[in-house]
């Protein structure tokens, strides 16, 4: 491979591939350009284009005491590593990382399921477990826990909790059920969080504070350190497990439909990730512009089938007033489970089946806004009319009622394989959609890299003083910027220094 | 900010994008078991690391490719599913959609859709996920499984 990082020399980098050979095994450093294709990320708008950041090299550390070896390395000859756990964060950036040059550092090959408590109902996994690990691992064993679980099931339970990933069940904020974790520090040092920071504590994975500020978060979506373990809660199988549609045949529907359903979420009566997805489906991109459909509101109950029961007929009578004409359909599920049968419908999601579903061809700059069917149509027709300004259209993304108080929409742009014109224009579309929703009072909450600084450059209240916080931290933690440098718009402070 | 941080950093570091394309001489030396998996149903954790590395030829690496495509290639190339779908789409019954089927696959076409982009529909796997060796073995299993 012909890149170097950023201002080493070839003998220097020479050397700090023997150096990390030495620290993992020879056979865990890839150098040739066949193995570091799978650290570029081809679904990305600028994939094969010259803005894309391409990798100098990978390691692949197996433990947590070679991971704290090859970032002491690291800090010597100041390189930058982007983080992976299982590389599978598609559409938002896949394994590859903001800076060219960048040697990834690829924590595949930490792979255990450390722990499954089921007396508890929780699990202690490393951050090469994905969710489809998990999920064969709960079955082999016949451990009757639930999981949440992504769309994709092939990505890290580590990696997309603390990139704030979302599942459709009633854990589906799942950084909200996040326990106790493992930290290595860009100093090299490891770090335990909550009461995980007491030798021998026994409540690492049961209460999620220690003393003292809760710090977890300081590791998600972020630069600051490397996630070695990470506890989370999962959840007893239920006696029954109701899937529930409800559907509309109009877009601009979403506003009754998110406001008849924000009192029952509240006031828990709807528990669940509520997501409203297109109806009837349509691929982005081939919507009819005159009708482009209206939404499927997926809810799901747990508990007593009695209790579902009940909760689903309520649901109906209140969206019945509300909504006249408006569709339903369900489907009970009683214990014992028929799960691999289950695995095949749609209803697998929200029991947390973890699939993957071929067809990747989207790029992500996912937003945050309140409940509020007004302000989720707001966002629709902003998107909508800076699209047409370049020959497209935009009617909605999936909405997604992650907790009771807010929802989240993934957004997301169709890209071409292979148009680059297309795709680069794109990434134009986008970047406009992100500075036009934060001069509208809206942010996102997740983004692709190449969105990365324009998404930070919106919280900009106080002259950015949330992003000076955040570089005053990373300056303290990573004096050498060498953990994922330009990640969300955290800049180390010799780039900063550089480019003004 | 950002395209000024780019063009600094690609002034800095960019000697050559351009991918050769060379490959690697086949190595039929393979590790079993690579799933590391271990567990433990109490309190108490539990660190080991079971790699193993055993030389397997014929049946054992057909055996071992089967293992690799069961873990790797069947959650969206196995009966219906995803990417079964989309090759029956493409392919309307003149070739068969699932890989297991195939009789038209060659070392070659497999390689180069585990390790290149080559579509937005399939990523590349990492070596971390399908080694060198298991890359072999999977080829021999789609080459050489009954059909």
């Amino acid at each position: 491979m012909a890149i170097l990082p950023p201002r080493l020399t070839v003998k220097d980098f020479s050397d700090v591939i023997t150096e990390f050979k030495q620290a993992v095994g020879s056979d865990y450093v890839f150098t040739t350009d066949e193995h570091l294709q799978g650290y570029r990320d081809g679904l990305s708008p600028i994939f094969d284009t010259t803005d894309e950041p391409l990798p100098s090299a990978a390691v692949a550390p197996a433990s947590v005491e070679e991971v704290q070896q090859v970032i002491r390395i690291a800090n010597r000859y100041q390189i930058p590593f982007w983080i992976n756990s299982t590389g599978k964060n598609f559409g938002y950036g896949g394994p590859a990382g903001v800076v060219n040059g960048t040697v990834n550092l690829d924590l595949k090959r930490m792979n255990r399921i450390l722990e499954v408590n089921e007396k508890n109902a929780y699990c202690v996994v490393e951050p090469g477990v994905s969710f489809i690990d998990l999920y064969r691992y709960l079955r082999e064993k016949n451990i009757k826990l639930w999981m949440d679980v992504p769309g994709p099931g092939w990505g890290s339970l580590i990696g997309n909790t603390i990139e704030y990933g979302l599942g459709y069940t009633d854990q589906a904020q799942r950084v909200n059920f996040l326990c106790g974790m493992e930290v290595v520090l860009p100093n090299g040092e490891v770090m335990r969080t909550g009461q995980g920071a007491i030798p021998g504590g026994r409540s690492w994975q049961h209460y999620r504070r220690g003393i003292g500020p809760r710090v977890d978060e300081m590791f998600c979506q972020s630069n600051f350190g490397v996630v070695t373990k990470m506890g989370l809660w999962l959840r007893p199988e239920p006696p029954a497990y109701l899937a529930c549609s409800i559907m509309t045949d109009r877009n601009e529907k979403i506003i009754p439909m998110i406001d008849t359903m924000r009192p029952m979420r509240l006031g828990g009566i709807i528990n669940n990730n509520a997501t409203l997805w297109r109806y009837p489906f349509v691929e982005e991109g081939q919507e009819n512009p005159d009708n482009p459909g209206g939404w499927d509101n997926r809810v799901a109950f747990y508990g007593l089938e009695g209790v579902v029961k009940q909760h689903w007929e309520y649901v109906q009578d209140v969206y019945t007033a509300a909504m006249p004409g408006i569709e339903f359909a369900s489907q009970l599920y009683t214990a014992p489970y028929d799960l691999d049968a289950l695995g095949k419908s749609f209803d697998h999601l929200m029991a947390g089946i973890p699939r993957v579903v071929a067809g990747l061809h989207k790029t992500y700059f996912s937003m945050a806004m309140p409940f509020d069917g007004q302000a989720a149509w707001d966002l629709i027709q902003l998107f909508d009319k800076i699209s047409k300004k370049y020959g497209r259209r935009y009617f909605g993304t999936p909405h997604h009622a992650e907790t009771s108080h807010e929802m989240v929409t993934t957004s997301s742009a169709i890209l071409k394989p292979g148009d680059k014109e297309y795709n680069l224009t794109t990434v134009k579309l986008i970047k406009d959609w992100i500075i036009a929703s934060g001069e509208n009072g809206f942010g996102p909450y997740r983004v692709a890299t190449p969105y990365m600084d324009e998404a930070m450059a919106q919280f900009s209240f106080n002259n950015h003083s949330l992003l000076r916080f955040y570089e005053t931290l990373k300056d303290a933690i990573d004096p050498n910027g060498i953990l994922a440098p330009g990640k969300n718009g955290i800049w180390p402070k010799h780039v900063r220094e550089n480019i003004s | 900010m950002k395209r000024v941080i780019l063009v600094f950093l690609l002034n800095a570091t960019l000697i050559s994008t351009a991918y050769s394309g060379d490959e690697e001489p086949v190595n039929i030396s393979m590790e079993t078991s690579r799933k590391n998996i271990e567990v433990t149903q109490v309190s108490k954790i539990v660190a080991t690391d079971h790699a193993v590395n055993v030389m397997l030829t014929g049946d054992a690496l057909i055996e071992q490719g089967r293992k690799v495509f069961s873990n790797w290639c069947v959650i969206c190339h196995g009966p219906e599913e995803s990417a079964t779908r989309i090759l029956q789409e493409r392919y309307k019954e003149v070739i068969p959609a699932e890989l297991t089927q195939r009789t038209d696959l060659t070392p070659e076409l497999i390689k180069l859709r585990i390790r290149s982009w080559g579509t937005l529909t399939m990523p590349v796997f990492r070596p971390t996920e399908v080694s060198d060796k298991d890359l072999e073995a999977v080829i021999a299993y789609l080459i050489n499984n009954k059909k």
